[in-house]
Parts: C-alpha cells; structure tokens; sequence
C-alpha cells in the first residue's frame, strides 16, 4: 500500500514531468509582484477614524441669579436680542433690588442667551458695591470671606432649576478647613438657601470658601460686610466667585493707585507653592518693590498685603505658582473696599451691563508679554443701538483704558467687547460713594460642551 | 384433500423453468392447475405451455395479483368440501416435499388454521432465510424476525402461529379465500398481511411450516422496476409498498387505533422523507411522500376498506384479534438502535481506512493500534499540547473576549433568536440583518451542550492545532514525504498566531484559518480522475467556500477566480461551468444577511467580528513578514524566514512549475493585499472611516508562500545530498535555516508569551449587576453608557451606547455598525450634556433606566447629568464611576419596530441550501437494493 501511495502521491495537480521545469524568470516576476504589491500595501494612509472634535458649541439657556436685600440695591437686566424674564419687575431695564434678603432669577431663552445681561449693585453713603448676577455653576470658590463680626459673609444659593440641588460648602482658613457642620450635602430647592458664616462656620480669620454642586446647579453669590474700624461703618462688597484654579491668574481691575492691596492666595495643590506678583500697569507688568517672598502652604488660604504700586500705578495683578492656586485681591481705596477675582479671556464676545449712576472706565489687560492685542469696544443703550463704537490696541503685557463721555453718559446700558481674544477686561465704576469693579466676561450664552458621538 | 395449485405468472420466464421442475418433482402433485399470465412480454406464457400443455389464462399487464388469482379461480371446477388452494408464483421454487409437507401440517392443525405457509428462502442463496411467517410494525415496516440474509440452521424450524405468510407457496382453503380474498386495493404488495390480519380478526389462524421449504426470488422488485420505466402497474414499488403498509395498518387497526395511526403514520412520514434526503436519496423522499399522498389524501379509500372488512365480519358473525400476532411496539426502537450500531461499526471501518490510508498502519489493526501508531496523531497531540500551555491563560474561567471579539452570549438560544429575528435590541434597536454565520454559530453551540462558549474557546484556544490538522491533511496530498508536510503544516497552524490574529480576537480571520486548508484540499480534488470524486469535490468546495464567506465575504471573489482559472489551474479535464455550485452557493448561504446590506455595500469588505475594534495600519514590513499590524503579533523578523524559503524554493527546478502555482497565488494576494489598502469605506454604525479587512489576504500569502517552501522542501534532500557540490547546497541550508528558524521562533515566542492582546477573559458587564440585570430582562430597561469628554488627560468627544443587555454580545456588533445612528438620540445626549431641558423623559422613551459613566468621569459629564432636571443619583461598581436613574417611567414609545416578512423565508432557504450543500458532499454511499 505504501509503494501504491507513493505513486499516487502528487495529487490535485497536473502537468507532465517535461513542464515542471517552469521558467526562474517567470518564479521571480512572481516574487517581484507579491514582494512590491504587499510592501506597498503596507505604505497606505491610516484613515480618518474621528473627525468629531472633542467639544461643539451650544447655545444654552440661562438663568442668572441676583441677590436682594441690599441698601440701595439695583440690578440692570436686558438683552441684545430675544426677551429675559426677570423674578422682579423691571421699570426700563432696572430693577429694585432692596428689601428682604434673598434672590430672584433673571433668565433668558436660547434666543437671548448670548446677549443676557444682568448686573447688580448697591450703594450707601461710604460704599458703592457692583457684580455680575451670578451664572449657575458646579464649582465656585470665594476668597477672602469672613466669619465674624468685623469681616461678615453672607452666601446666598440660587437653585433655579425645577428639582432639587445637593451642594457641599467647604470653608477654609489660614490653618487649612474650617469645621462647618451642617454644609455637606445642603439641599437648596427652589427658594434661595442664605448662609451667614458668622453662623455656620465662625472664624475671626480670613476665609476662603467653595461651593460644589453635588447634583444640579446652583447660583452662588458672596456679600461680604467688613468694618475697617471699631467706630466705622461698616462697608459691603461682593466677592467675585471663581471657578477653576490655576497655575497663572492675571487678577485685574484695580484702581491706579490703591491705598491698601492684600493678595488673597488659597492653594489647591497638594504642596506648598511660592507665589510670583507682578503688577501690570499701563508701561507693562513690573514687580513690586520691597516684596519678600510669599508661600501659600496647600490647602490654605494665605494673606499678604503687597507695596503700592509705583510708576503710573496698576490696574491688574499677575501672579504665577507651581501649584493651581485660587487668588483674588482685596483693594481700598478712599475708604471703600473692592474685592477682585482672575480674570478670563474675552474669547469671540463679552458683555456687561453698566449700572446707573457711576461713572465707567473699561480697562484691556493684555497677559500676552509678546503681542499686542486689540479689540473691539461698543458701547450700546438699552435696545442694543451702538452709541460708540472704538477699537482698542493693548500693547504687550500692558494696560490700556477707554473713558468718554458716551459711556459715562446715562444712555449706555451695555460694554461689549468683540474679539477680545485673550484680552482680559474689566469695568471701574466709580460713584460718589465709592468704587466697584465689574468683570467683563465673555458670553456664555454660547458654551463649548462636550461633542456627542455613538459609540463604534 | 384435494389441492388446486393457482400459478400466476408475469415476466417470469427467468425463474419459470426451474420453478415448473420444481413443481414436477414434487412428492405431492396438486390436483388441478390453473394458470394466469398477466401480459408477460418473455416466453413465460410459452414456457408455461410447453410444461402444462395448455395456454394460460391471458390477462393485461396492468392486473393485480389478486385479481389475477380470482381470474385463476375462476377456470377450477366448483369447490368441494375439503379442497385447498396453493398459491404459486412464477419466481417460487417448491422443494419436492413442500406440498406434502403443507398438507401433512394442515391435516394436524387445528381446524381454525385456515391458511398454511412454507419456509422461504433467498432464490440465488438458498441457505439464506427469506420469510419464515411475516408481520408487520406500527410504522408499517414488513417484520419477517430474521437478520439480512440470515443463514438457515434450522433455528427457526418450529410450526407456528403467525399474523401472515406470503402469498408464494401459501396453502389456503378455497371456501376461506374465496370468502376473504385478497383486497383489489393491492395489487402488488402487502396483500399477505392484509389477508392475515382479516382472517385473524376473524378468529382464524394463519400457520408457517417449516418443514415446507421453497426459494423465492422476490421477483416483483426487478420486474417493478422495469415496469415502472413503462408507466404500469409497480412503477414505483417503494411508493407502493409504504402506500400498501399505510394502507393495511389503517383498514384493519381499531377505530383509535387507526386515528392514532394515522397521524403517526403522517408524522413519521414526513421525517423519513427528511432522513431520505439527507442520505441524498431525494427519488425515496419523493416516493415516501407520494405515499403519504395516497393514503392520506385519499381517507374515502380506507373508510371503505374499514367499511367492507367490518360488514364481511358481520356477516361471518365471528372475531378475534390480530394483536398478540402484531410486531410489539418497541420494534422500530429495535431498528433504530440496530441502525445505530451499524453506523458505529461504519464509523469505525471508515477510521481505521483513513487511518491506514494516511498513516500505512496496516488494516489488520485494531483502530486503536492505528491510531497509537500514526505519526500524525502524535504530532497532532503535541501540537495541542503547546496550544494548551500557550493559552494557559485563556482556558478557563470568565467569557473570552477582546480586540475584534465580543464575549459569546451565555446561552445558545440568544445566537438563535438574534439569527431567526428581523429586529434586534441592538443599541436603540436595529432592523440590520443579524450575521449570516450565525446560524453555523447556533448550530455549533447546540452540538456543543448548548454552550456558545465553547464555540469560540473551540476556534480561539485551540486554532493552531485544528489548522494544523487542516493543513496536514492537505500538505500530505500534495507531497510524498511526511517531514515537509508536518514543516507546513506547523507554519501554517502558527499564522494565525503570530499575526496577531488570535490575540486581536479577529474572528473572521480565525475562523478561516481553520476551515481554509478543508477547501483546499476539496478544490484539490476538482481535477480528480473518478467523476464522482470530482462532483463531490464541486460540492464539497461549494461548502467549504461558503462557509468561508460567511466568515470572511471576500472569499468569494477568491472562489470566483478560482472558478475562472480552473482550466488553467487543472486542465481540460475541470470545466468552469461545472463548478457553477462554488460560485453561486455562497450567496445562497448568505442570503438572509446578503440582502440586507444590498444597501451598504462597504459591509462585504468586513470579516466576522467588531470591524471597528482594532486600528488598521500594518507597516509594509509587517504585511510582508505576515503581520497584521497593531498588539498581539509576534516580531516581524521571525516572520521572514518563510518568505525568504519560499523565493530560495524557485532554485529547485524539479518542482519549480508547482511553487510558482504557490507564488501566483502569492502575488494575487499581494495584488488584493494594495486594492484594499487603498479602499477606505464608511459604516453607517461607525464614526469615520475604515479600511476593509485584509487579514484573510495576509493568511492566504502566507498559506502560498508554506506551500511553495513544502513543495520545493518534498524530497530535496536526496536531491540535495546526491549530486555534487555546488552553489545549490548552500543555499538549500540557508532556505532550511530560515523556514525552520521561522517556525522555532514563532513558536517559541508562542508557548513562551502566551497569548498576549487584546484578548482576554474577564466579565464583560461594564454596568453594575443591577443595572446588567434590568437590561437583561427587558427591552425598556436599558442602560446608556457614557464615556469620554474633557478630564485632566485631555478632551474626547463623549461617546455614548445603548445597552439592552449587561454588554453587547457576539454577533450584536455586525448589527450595530449596519445601524445609521438616530441623530435625534444624539442630539438628545448633546443637551443633556448642555443641562437643557426635557431630556430625561425623553430618554425614557427610548427605554433608557440607567445612565452610567465608568470612571474615569469628566467632571463635565458627571456635572450635566447631575445638573439636568429627571436624573437620580444611583449606585455605581465604584467610587470613580457614576450612575443615574432616570426618574420617567422608561418606554418604547420612541421606537419603531420594524420586522420584514420575508425573513423566514431567506432563512428557510438558508437552511435548505446548507442542508443541501451538506448532503451533497457527504461521501457517496451504493445505492439501496431497491434503487437499482
């Protein structure tokens, strides 16, 4: 069987003896194309598997949060297009803002989103207080609060949503968390949920505090009260909240020439970090003189009051770390207190209402030392007609500021800023009674949010 | 006693003169002789005169024995009181005591016994027993009690009562036939029984004797045969003998019995029918369904015979009962074992053959000598051993899946139920055809004790050593010597390995791997000299190709070519039109899923498995070392050796013509190799672009290149060693080095690493069981999985799924990519994420429960759920995880199901095309007796 298998072992082919000798030309053209065929193959582009960026832009709605309760309160709110819904009646875009303590929202469909104004002030005789009607948001910190009687916060949440908001307050001092029962997992509902520190976490230092929103989205605004004297009245001042920490912040808004400037620094790191300031004044930022080394130990908020600027003055505060820090400023000048957070790029378009009664000057950070940038400035009334209309070219790691009677004057109702970029903004508002400082933000109504693709 | 002989002839001239010598041997002569013919077209009516002096009575051909018998009768004087007919045919042989014998027995018996029968054997093997007394089954089997071809030792030589003897040699008395006779609805077959069962219903007896011994031819076969090419009377005597069994079991059965019968008879009708088929016996199917068709289309027909049988006792005014004389009912299980058994022996004649055939282990020994014995069972076990230690990590324990491979569904049922439906609960729901090689999927994991599971362990886990046995198998054809076979077919059971087509879990690819060298070896045989080899090669290709396109379509571009170049390939003696089977089968297997991606044509591109799972970017040293590109391959270096052997195998001019076969086939994958990475394509269920599946093409070059280096390998060292020496003995060391040093170091990269990869066992639930167990149970208890966005690594789009189970199983992601995504779910996600609206209950709508993101979680996802009015905080696996409830009630309000009628009816053609295909290349059996 073996020798019969033998035989028959060469099956499934054909071709007798005399053409197995095929041709070695014929073998390596063979070798030749399958070699160069795969060789090439193996040279293709990998194809596009994603074109989706990883975030697209949205037009949201917007509910902004204003707080009441404050002496000669007065909020403006309007809108560039589409209508806004204000909690309280508006007589020609402003509302009263006095009386009882709490909140009201002001909120504007996808329409008005992007040009949703609303800003708050209050005034008495030796202080003048201004801010953005807060913008709900997951997390917020607030720098230099107080828990005591001499320095005085009160932080009012604003749920505008229909169901309920869990949110942990976490406050810190000088020696790292400040023990405040009762404000892990807070429920705020539909009416507004006010804290005052001096109750919930009583501390005779400086205070540095932040809100996350555990579920939903709360409004969070800070009124701070602080007394510069045993026999003095005591002066009020919101507390810009802000949002994420960082490594550099350009702090801005300043008056020129302050007569106190206290650096408020909390540490978010997990390590000690030393800080670097630099004022930025109209010739470009500068280091103040005479100002030793500050640290900011992690998890702390740190204190510690900076030279007066010298030269033409400053209007804004650079600091660096290594560490993300949250800083802010605490500045007086002529009696009153203004209390300034970092400040974020102007990015395509921002806008601000102007309150009435004070006197504005816009003032253009430019953080960039390499290129100038320039922007945009409109000045617009209650309908949305541009009243004054300026381009604005800041110079390198400069400072520059647009004053005219048009926006002094009390038509002008709304600052918009276009292609701002990176520039940072803010508006000095400077009434008989003090000085207040407004940020200038870039429009939210518009939001980058995360793209949406199915899954492969 | 007077005994009259009635002879009833009919084409019989070929057995009429032995049976008439017979009949004037006899020690007893009949009285009288009455002599029938019906319409023989031989010399029977001659003979018949020429040995009885007289002609006989002439009747047309199409008469039925029993009306031919009442014509015989009717010639004999009126019947006296004591006189008995012997009923002869023109096939029966008498032994000269037969008669005397009969008429001694019935002289003894009882006078109840009215009809006498003696021992018949086989006419041409005359100690083989015949007949001794007959019955018959429930499932109307003929039950003589005798084995085929039982050989006579008088072991069956006791008188005895009986249901009925045949009508050849029967000695019957004539007052009792002429009341009975015989029913003029069968003509042919099953009149004995029919007659036995109404005299014993009667009270009367039928008897066999032994001692009366005549041969039988059992003529009406061949001559039904014959008689049915001319359109008369027994054409189809398989048809009439089951029609004729049916027949009897409903005429003479009790009223419930006969109703019960009936549909027995139905029921298992029909499956034999099937059984026929499958033995690729479609001329019985059809004969055993006509039957049917007579007999139970026809219900007047057995209503009148119940009718007559039940006056005729009336008016005999006797019974009795023909069950004890029956067959018992277990009888057909007695069969059916007995058929099992043969098979068994069948099996293991036919494995000690192949056996002896592939090994040289002489026939004479035990299978299990063979088997001990056979190299390549050796070999065979080694190579399994090495794939056990090489997947030590893959053999047990949770689903396997990873890369391309998605986790097999815990049972079987779910494979079928995805396979037999038209609408999936695929992600937010698909009306995508399900994956055609399910159904083989389905098949497998039934045979394998239900379990899914096993199927892809089976594929996965054991690749190399079932494309080893493949590969072996065919080498061995091509080639004399073992070495250079098992050299191959070690190369070829590691590529699917070293390419990283395990570890990638490419399931397509796989699943080739081990079918592909079974096609092979059947293609090999198209050219095969006997004409049935080559047809059962034609369908035996067909199937293999077929289910090589299920896995991989392309193939059938490869078969197409095949077909194409098969004279070329084979010579004259292959035509391509006759290999029509191989091209056109596979779309008919594919059908079901073929149709429904006539509009997506990108879907032919794509092998079985997650076409989006893996990155495709294979270097061009990768491709040509064999390498698939992206983790799981072995390093490309190793590769190289095969091809640097296969172009040093073109030296050897003695086998220069058969390796450059192996380098066409080489450089056409090549050539399909840069096509396709050229093409790049979009499915409507995946984000960007793809490039189709090119893994097959890389395991056919390689496939080619092993073949060329076995071919040039098979006896080159004699070759090499006997002549002097030369340039050509250095470099047959270098080709052996490099093929050799290719195979060692894969494996032993192979066994040494495992298999690394994407593949891998571990849970495959992402969601927490809860979540998992909900979306198991129901439709509107989905999950939607969400992951990506902006964390601190960087920013990612969020991509989301829908799960209606705790993960998507194998066969869903075919599905899935045929799917279009549903731009208002995504847009509904966006807001979600832009915290807008009513999102919530709109979801639920779609049957959303649960919304989970596995950590790590974007802040800002976490935040928009969080932040969106209708979601709850729920549990999640981990603290890095989060979950939401849905507040709304979910639904499936949003969701339209869409099913197609015509499903069931691609999926019966389905079935029936692989059924067919099966049966067609089963191995050739001889045709029964009575297919003859």
């Amino acid at each position: 069987m073996r020798g019969q298998r033998r035989q028959a072992a060469p099956r499934g082919t054909s071709g007798s003896q005399s053409s197995a000798r095929g041709p070695l030309a014929t073998g390596l053209a063979l070798v030749l194309v399958a070699g160069a065929t795969t060789w090439l193959a193996g040279t293709a582009a990998e194809p596009e598997r994603s074109a989706v960026e990883a975030t697209s832009p949205q037009r949201v709605a917007r509910s902004l949060s204003c707080v009441t309760g404050l002496s000669g309160g007065r909020a403006v709110v309007g809108s560039l297009h589409g209508a806004v819904r204000s909690g309280r009646p508006a007589q020609g875009g402003v509302v009263r803002t006095d009386g009882d303590e709490g909140a009201f929202a002001v909120q504007a469909g996808k329409r008005a989103s992007a040009s949703v104004y609303a800003t708050q002030s209050a005034q008495r005789s030796n202080w003048y207080a201004a801010q953005a009607c807060a913008d709900p948001s997951r997390v917020q910190w607030f720098l230099g609060a107080g828990g005591g009687r001499a320095h005085q916060s009160t932080l009012t949440l604003a749920n505008t949503r229909s169901g309920d908001a869990i949110v942990d307050v976490e406050v810190f001092g000088p020696k790292g968390v400040v023990e405040a029962p009762g404000l892990d997992d807070l429920t705020v509902r539909a009416s507004p949920t006010i804290l005052d520190l001096s109750e919930v976490a009583p501390s005779a230092d400086e205070l540095s505090v932040r809100v996350t929103a555990q579920r939903g989205l709360v409004s969070a605004t800070m009124v701070d009260r602080f007394s510069p004297g045993a026999l003095a009245d005591p002066l009020t001042e919101f507390i810009p909240g802000q949002a994420e920490p960082a490594t550099t912040q350009l702090i801005g808004g300043m008056p020129a020439q302050p007569d106190q400037v206290a650096l408020l620094v909390h540490n978010t790191g997990d390590a000690a970090t030393v800080v670097g300031v630099e004022y930025a004044g109209v010739d470009g930022h500068f280091t103040p003189k005479g100002l030793g080394d500050i640290t900011a130990p992690p998890g702390q908020l740190t204190v510690a009051f900076l030279p007066k600027p010298t030269n033409d003055g400053a209007h804004g505060v650079r600091i660096t770390t290594d560490q993300p820090v949250v800083a802010g400023l605490r500045v007086r000048e002529r009696g009153d207190v203004v209390q300034l957070g970092a400040l974020a790029p102007l990015g395509a378009t921002a806008l601000v209402g102007l309150p009435v009664g004070a006197d504005r000057t816009v003032r253009l950070l430019n953080p960039d030392d390499r290129r100038a940038g320039r922007a945009r400035v409109d000045v617009l009334d209650a309908t949305g007609k541009v009243l004054e209309r300026k381009m604005v070219v800041v110079p390198a790691g400069s400072v520059r500021e647009m004053s005219s009677p048009v926006l002094r004057g009390k038509d002008a109702r709304v600052v918009r800023i276009v292609r701002g970029r990176d520039l940072r903004g803010a508006i000095e508002l400077r009434s008989e009674s003090g000085l207040a400082t407004i940020p200038v933000v870039s429009v939210a109504g518009e939001t980058r949010v995360p793209a949406v693709q199915p899954a492969d | 006693m007077k005994i009259s002989a009635l002879l009833v002839c009919h084409d019989g001239a070929k057995w009429l003169p032995a049976a008439i010598d017979a009949l004037e041997a006899s020690t007893r002569l009949p009285d009288s002789i009455a002599v029938v013919d019906n319409g023989s077209t031989d010399r029977s009516a001659e003979l018949v005169n020429e040995a009885f002096g007289t002609d006989p009575v002439r009747l047309p051909r199409t008469t039925g024995y029993g009306a031919a018998v009442e014509a015989a009768l009717a010639t004999l004087p009126p019947a006296e009181p004591d006189e008995w007919l012997w009923l002869l045919h023109d096939d029966c042989r008498p032994e000269p005591d037969c008669l005397e014998a009969l008429i001694r027995s019935a002289e003894r018996s009882a006078p109840d016994v009215v009809a006498l029968g003696p021992k018949l054997r086989v006419w041409s093997s005359p100690p083989r027993l015949a007949e001794v007394g007959v019955t018959i089954s429930g499932s109307g089997r003929r039950e003589t009690g005798l084995e085929p071809l039982e050989f006579d030792h008088g072991q069956h030589d006791e008188p005895r009562r009986v249901l009925a003897v045949n009508t050849a040699g029967m000695l019957i008395r004539r007052e009792t036939f002429e009341s009975f006779g015989l029913d003029p609805e069968l003509p042919l077959f099953g009149n004995d029984i029919d007659l036995g069962w109404r005299l014993a219903s009667a009270g009367l007896s039928v008897q066999v004797v032994p001692a009366a011994v005549m041969a039988h031819a059992e003529g009406a076969q061949e001559r039904g045969q014959h008689a049915g090419r001319r359109g008369e009377l027994a054409g189809k005597q398989f048809r009439d003998q089951r029609s004729a069994a049916m027949y009897t079991l409903l005429a003479n059965s009790s009223p419930a019995m006969a109703v019960m019968r009936w549909f027995r008879l139905l029921g298992t009708g029909v499956l034999r029918a099937l059984g026929q088929l499958l033995v690729r016996r479609p001329g019985r199917a059809a004969e055993e369904l006509a039957a049917i068709g007579r007999v139970h289309l026809r219900p007047r027909r057995i209503l009148s015979a119940r009718r007559r049988r039940r006056d005729h006792l009336r008016r005999l005014d006797t019974s009795g009962s023909a069950r004890p004389l029956l067959a018992p009912w277990w009888m057909p299980l007695r069969h059916a074992s007995d058929f099992a058994a043969d098979l068994g022996r069948a099996g293991q004649e036919a494995v000690r053959e192949a056996v002896h055939v592939r090994t040289g282990v002489g026939p004479e020994s035990t299978v299990r000598g063979q088997v001990l014995r056979s190299p390549t069972v050796w070999v065979m076990v080694g190579v399994l051993l090495l794939s056990v230690l090489a997947g030590r990590e893959l053999l047990a324990g949770a689903p396997l899946h990873g890369g391309a491979l998605l986790p097999a569904p815990d049972g079987v049922g779910e494979w079928w139920s995805t396979w037999a439906h038209s609408w999936h609960w695929v992600g937010l729901g698909s009306s995508a055809p399900a994956p055609a090689y399910l159904l083989v999927f389905s098949v497998l994991g039934t045979l394998l004790f239900g379990q899914p599971e096993l199927v892809v362990w089976l594929l996965f886990v054991l690749t190399a050593p079932l494309a080893f046995w493949g590969a072996s198998r065919v080498l061995r054809r091509l080639v004399r010597g073992r070495l250079a076979a098992y050299w191959g077919a070690a190369a070829y059971a590691l590529v699917p390995i070293v390419t990283g087509s395990v570890a990638q879990g490419r399931l397509g690819t796989v699943a080739a791997a081990v079918l592909f060298p079974w096609t092979a070896g059947a293609a090999l045989r198209l050219a095969a000299r006997n004409p049935d080899h080559r047809a059962r090669a034609v369908w035996r290709t067909a199937l293999g190709v077929s289910l090589l396109v299920l896995m991989v379509p392309l193939v059938w571009v490869v078969a197409l070519v095949l077909v194409l170049a098969s004279g070329w390939w084979f010579g004259p003696r292959v035509s391509p039109a006759r290999l029509w089977p191989i091209v056109v089968a596979p779309p008919v297997v594919a059908m079901p899923w073929l149709l429904g991606v006539l509009d997506t044509p990108a879907a032919l591109l794509f092998e079985a498995g997650s076409a989006a799972a893996l990155p495709v970017d294979p270097g061009s040293l990768d491709l040509l070392a064999g390498r698939l590109g992206g983790p799981g391959a072995a390093p490309a270096w190793f590769g190289l050796g095969i091809a640097v052997a296969a172009v040093i195998a073109l030296a050897r001019a003695s086998s220069r013509s058969r390796v450059i076969r192996a380098w066409v086939v080489a450089a056409a994958s090549g050539l399909v190799l840069l096509g396709l990475s050229r093409i790049q394509v979009t499915l409507p269920g995946v984000v960007g672009e793809l490039r189709p599946s090119y893994s097959f093409f890389v395991l056919l070059l390689q496939a080619a290149l092993v073949v060329a280096v076995v071919m040039a390998a098979d006896g080159a060292l004699s070759e090499v060693t006997g002549g002097s020496f030369t340039w050509r003995q250095p470099l047959a060391g270098l080709g052996v080095i490099a093929a050799v040093g290719a195979v060692v170091l894969g494996a032993a990269w192979w066994v040494s690493g495992g298999t690394p990869g994407p593949l891998h066992r571990s849970e495959p639930a992402v969601t927490p069981v809860y979540m998992a167990d909900l979306a198991n149970s129901r439709p509107d208890g989905a999950t939607l999985l969400v992951r990506g966005g902006p964390t601190e690594e960087g920013a990612a789009p969020v991509s989301f799924e829908v799960l209606r189970a705790d993960s998507q199983r194998l066969g869903d992601a075919a599905i899935a990519e045929l799917t279009p995504p549903d731009e208002t779910f995504t847009a509904m996600v966006q807001r979600v994420l832009a915290s807008d609206g009513d999102a919530a209950e709109q979801l639920a709508s779609y049957g959303i429960a649960y919304v989970y993101a596995p950590a790590p979680v974007s802040d800002e996802v976490a935040g928009a759920f969080d932040a969106t009015d209708g979601f709850s905080q729920a549990s999640a696996s981990d603290g890095q995880s989060r979950a939401w409830r849905v507040d709304n009630t979910p639904d499936l309000a949003a969701i339209t199901v869409d099913s197609s009628p015509l499903r069931p009816l691609l999926l019966v053609l389905q079935v029936l095309a692989l059924l067919a295909l099966l049966v067609l290349a089963a191995p050739s059996r001889p045709a029964p007796r009575g297919d003859r």
